[in-house]
């Protein structure tokens, strides 16, 4: 008995130790999101630089109003992911599942090679479906153009608002109890009656709460504004801000002031936010998670689930299937010329050195993320829900504040902040800086997924960790860390395919060295070379699609699923 | 300090005026006891009595605002915070009333756990986790993953878990109280048995007085922070020092009287006279007089002799027996429930003489 005893090490918790503790992680999580933004905005104390930003450059003002009219299509989409999500959950469809499934990996496809397809499809110069309404009386000009207003909230809302939209909400109408529609067709409402009067009402709060998030997330947007506004030359904040931070030499100052003043409406909005969603998590979860029963509807069943195939057909699979087209195509666009396809950039693409060190550098760098993100966020987490640790809640509210802040501001603060202190500067044009914006950049979702999951663990069951002569570190690496597994493999899996497809957050950061496929397809794409630019994509693609498919097989429970 | 520490060398656990307070809410005041080895110690109360609070700051799971806890003549807390041994270090057991039987691990991982922390040779865990699964019955499921396991499985891995290390002290939260009556029944005889052989020191805290009687050397039984009464079970169920202690524990039978001037030892209750010892109580005090109900013997003919007459109002059959409600002469607004045998043929408005031993009556001033 003393031989066992006497191993149990008798450590004892100074008020000291936690203080420094909780100096050192707060100290850390400020570096990482509250300084990139205080760059920014000392950056723009300056009078003459707000005057020269904003009332002297019709663009830069244009930019910010395109941003806003863009961000509209987060109501739209809310619509339409409220609808789709509604009718997939409460009626037995045929092909239900399948259409959940292909919405949820239209969630991850990264955006780019499907603005590719939508090129082939809408371009006004060969776009297949303008050629193919040309054919039709009465029509000899292109009906669609791409390369508009109307082009970019089209992709935007195809390709990402609406699946995003019914990942969302799905939750929402899946904790409704099913007993208050049922009550409401008792006393005799027809089941429109019921959605319009008790559903509708109720889940308000959440659409509105959805809609608000979908209108921050929208301002992010960079790769399909740059690709389809500039030859139109439509510019939003964030192509704009690319663009003065790209110039010979640079102007940084009408940078930071453009981004100040984004980021001040961000973080206004985020506010606003917060508090909203703070309320709708008491009003939502009303029922007792009652399961219900999908309701069984006559014919009219088919055709809604033909209407929903239809979606997911313009959503996922011409798409994709347009992309593949696209990667093999003598000329992209060019479908009449003698011998259209070949697959000759696929072989110049596969034989460039650049190609292979750029997968690498891609995998290496999610793979990378992945693996830190999850590590710090599940630490910070913990420290938050578990610990009695001064400036906890300081920490929370810390690891909160990239949510609001876009790729390309985050990408733009911390390239200053690297630039700016000699002590930073060995990150410059590492594939490290890089990891360690995607860790930043996922922070806010990594640990509010990971706080989720770490309440969720009976405290007693690291007591008694405790109680059995474990320490505190032995007891989260034995107990907790195994327990909040499938939360672990989701979070890995959200950072690494975000860094893989991600273009704004990282597009300041990369060089030569550090180039990755998202930034080697954007490169190609750029350079007009839009046939490399779909064999990267297909590339890109198929390794998101594999890893998000993996992943599912192993539990990840993205949202929809219950 | 230091010669208190060797005074109580012997105890295995001693509490010397333990506090915990939330704001200024005392919800553990001024709690000492010594727990000897081999000893079983109940900590019985109500819910909030703030006996779980005292056992999680000897667990080590919560900081005491006062006093001091020693284990095996080691300080281990103090309320100064100058020591504060984590759960980790202070060599403990504990079985949580929810069991906390980690999901991701097989019946044998869990208990083996503490025994993998302590770096103990494989063999050597081997044997010790097959030993323990054994004596808890849980022999053949060892391998099964913890997820599939009855309430009382669970249990009896949560016994093994706290047991395996040989801990100082095993300290158990509630442990029966998820169980339903026949397991917990069952549960309380395997503790017991347990117990006997590994001879632990235990302390128990349970709302359950029947757990608390049935396996204590002593019980400490808990109100408001505070123990109104330590002793041994029969001591606390036959001479309860507080009223709440008499209310807390057993049935209660009470009834209001006077003392009667003129006389000695003699209280009025209605229309009766009864023989008890008044212990300096001035005639014409106004008191409370109760006894257990079994001490209580109802007789169905008028007798003379220590006790109350009175009308039987209401008689409720429970099988084994009767329940009957007697009105107390002179007594109109008193009445008292009472268990008769079932032969005794008793029924609304028969006469019954309620025959009462002075010794087993106590007195509490009004």
């Amino acid at each position: 008995m003393a031989a066992l005893s006497g191993t149990a090490p008798a450590w004892t918790a100074t008020p000291r130790f936690q203080l420094l503790l909780g100096v050192a992680v707060l100290a850390l999580v400020a570096l990482l999101t509250a300084a990139p933004v205080f760059v920014v905005v000392v950056g723009a104390l300056d009078a003459n630089v707000w005057h020269e930003t904003f009332a002297e450059s019709r663009t830069n003002r244009s930019a910010l109003a395109y941003s806003f009219l863009l961000a509209l299509r987060a109501p739209i989409a809310a619509v339409l992911g409220f609808l789709i999500a509604w009718l997939l959950i409460r009626f037995r469809l045929p092909g239900g599942r399948f259409i959940e499934f292909a919405m949820w990996v239209t969630f991850f496809i990264p955006i780019l090679p499907v603005t590719l397809s939508w090129i082939l499809l809408m371009s006004p110069r060969y776009g297949l479906i303008n050629q193919a309404l040309q054919n039709l009386p009465f029509i000899d000009a292109p009906v669609f153009d791409i390369y508009s207003i109307g082009g970019i909230l089209w992709v935007h809302v195809i390709a990402a608002s609406v699946p995003v939209m019914v990942l969302l909400l799905g939750p929402a109408i899946r904790q409704l109890d099913a007993s208050f529609e049922e009550v409401g067709r008792v006393c005799g409402s027809s089941p429109f009656q019921v959605f319009r009067r008790i559903t509708l009402p109720i889940l308000a709060p959440a659409i509105l709460t959805g809609t608000l998030a979908g209108f921050i997330k929208s301002l992010e947007a960079f790769e399909v504004e740059q690709l389809l506004g500039r030859p139109a030359d439509i510019y939003v904040y964030s192509t704009r801000i690319y663009d003065l931070a790209s110039w010979e030499p640079p102007n940084f100052k009408g940078a930071t002031a453009l981004s100040t003043f984004v980021l001040t409406c961000l973080l206004l909005i985020a506010i606003v936010y917060q508090r909203l969603s703070r309320r709708t998590a008491h009003a939502t979860i009303l029922g007792r998670g009652a399961s219900f029963a999908a309701l069984q509807i006559g014919r009219v069943r088919w055709t809604i689930s033909g209407i929903l195939m239809l979606v997911v057909a313009i959503a996922l699979v011409v798409p994709l299937a347009m992309l593949v087209v696209g990667s093999c195509m003598k000329l992209f666009g060019f479908f009449t010329i003698a011998a259209p396809y070949t697959l000759e950039h696929w072989r110049t693409v596969l034989a460039d050195p650049t190609f292979m060190r750029s997968l690498v550098n891609s995998l290496v760098l999610s793979a990378g993320a992945g693996f830190g993100g999850v590590l710090l966020y599940a630490v910070i987490a913990y420290l938050i829900v578990r610990s009695r640790l001064p400036g906890r809640m300081l920490i929370d509210l810390l690891a909160w504040l990239p949510w609001s802040i876009p790729g390309i501001l985050l990408g733009i603060s911390v390239l200053w902040l690297i630039l700016a202190s000699p002590l930073l500067s060995f990150l410059y044009g590492s594939l490290f800086s890089l990891m360690l914006i995607m860790i930043i950049a996922q922070m806010p979702i990594g640990v509010h997924m990971m706080k989720t999951a770490i309440g969720q663990i009976g405290i007693e069951l690291e007591h008694s960790s405790r109680m059995c002569g474990a320490g505190a570190t032995r007891t989260f690496f034995a107990i907790v860390l195994p327990l909040i597994r499938p939360m672990l493999v989701s979070i890995f899996v959200i950072v690494f395919i975000s860094a893989i497809r991600d273009i704004s957050t990282i597009i300041f950061l990369a060089s030569a060295k550090n180039q990755t496929l998202s930034l080697l397809m954007m490169q190609f794409s750029m350079a007009s070379n839009l046939e490399a630019s779909s064999v990267v994509g297909v590339v890109t693609t198929a390794i998101v699609v594999v890893v998000a498919l993996a992943a599912r097989r192993y539990g990840l429970d993205v949202m929809m699923q219950r | 300090m230091a010669p208190a520490a060797t005074a109580h060398d012997a105890a295995i656990l001693r509490v010397g005026g333990l506090v915990k307070a939330y704001g200024r809410t005392r919800v553990v005041d001024e709690v000492s006891f010594d727990l000897g080895p081999g000893e079983v110690l109940t900590l019985l109360g109500p819910s909030g009595c703030g006996k779980s609070t005292t056992l999680r700051m000897i667990a080590g799971l919560e900081r005491p605002d006062g006093g001091e806890v020693w284990v095996r003549g080691r300080l281990v807390a103090t309320g100064d915070g100058r020591v504060l041994v984590p759960p980790e270090g202070r060599n403990v057991g504990l079985v949580f009333q929810s069991y906390a039987i980690w999901p991701h691990m097989t019946v044998g991982e869990n208990i083996a756990y503490p025994l993998r922390i302590r770096r103990v040779d494989r063999d050597v865990i081997r044997a010790k986790v097959a030993e323990m699964a054994r004596l808890v019955k849980l022999d053949a499921l060892i391998d099964r993953m913890s997820t599939a396991l009855s309430g009382g499985q669970q249990q009896r891995v949560a016994l093994a878990r706290a047991l395996v290390y040989e801990p100082d002290l095993l300290l158990l939260d509630e442990p029966l109280s998820n169980l339903d009556t026949v397991l917990r029944r069952e549960m309380r005889a395997q503790i017991k048995a347990l117990q006997g052989r590994l001879k632990t020191s235990l302390l128990y805290v349970t709302h359950d007085q029947q757990e608390a009687m049935s396996l204590s050397t002593r019980v400490a039984v808990m109100n408001h922070g505070r123990i109104e009464q330590l002793a041994a079970p029969g001591e606390v169920y036959e001479r309860p020092a507080t009223r709440f202690v008499q209310d807390f524990v057993g049935e209660t039978i009470r009834l209001r009287g006077v003392v009667e001037p003129g006389t000695e030892a003699r209280l009025r209750v209605g229309a009766a006279l009864l023989a008890v010892a008044l212990d300096g109580l001035a005639p014409g005090a106004p008191v409370e007089v109760t006894m257990r109900p079994e001490d209580i013997v109802v007789q169905s003919a008028p007798r003379t002799g220590n006790g109350l007459a009175g009308a039987v109002e209401d008689v409720t059959f429970y099988g084994d027996r009767l329940e009957c409600q007697v009105r107390i002469d002179g007594a109109d607004d008193q009445t008292v429930t009472v268990s008769a045998g079932k032969r005794q043929g008793l029924a609304p408005g028969a006469r019954v003489f309620l025959a009462v031993d002075p010794a087993r009556m106590r007195l509490w001033p009004l």
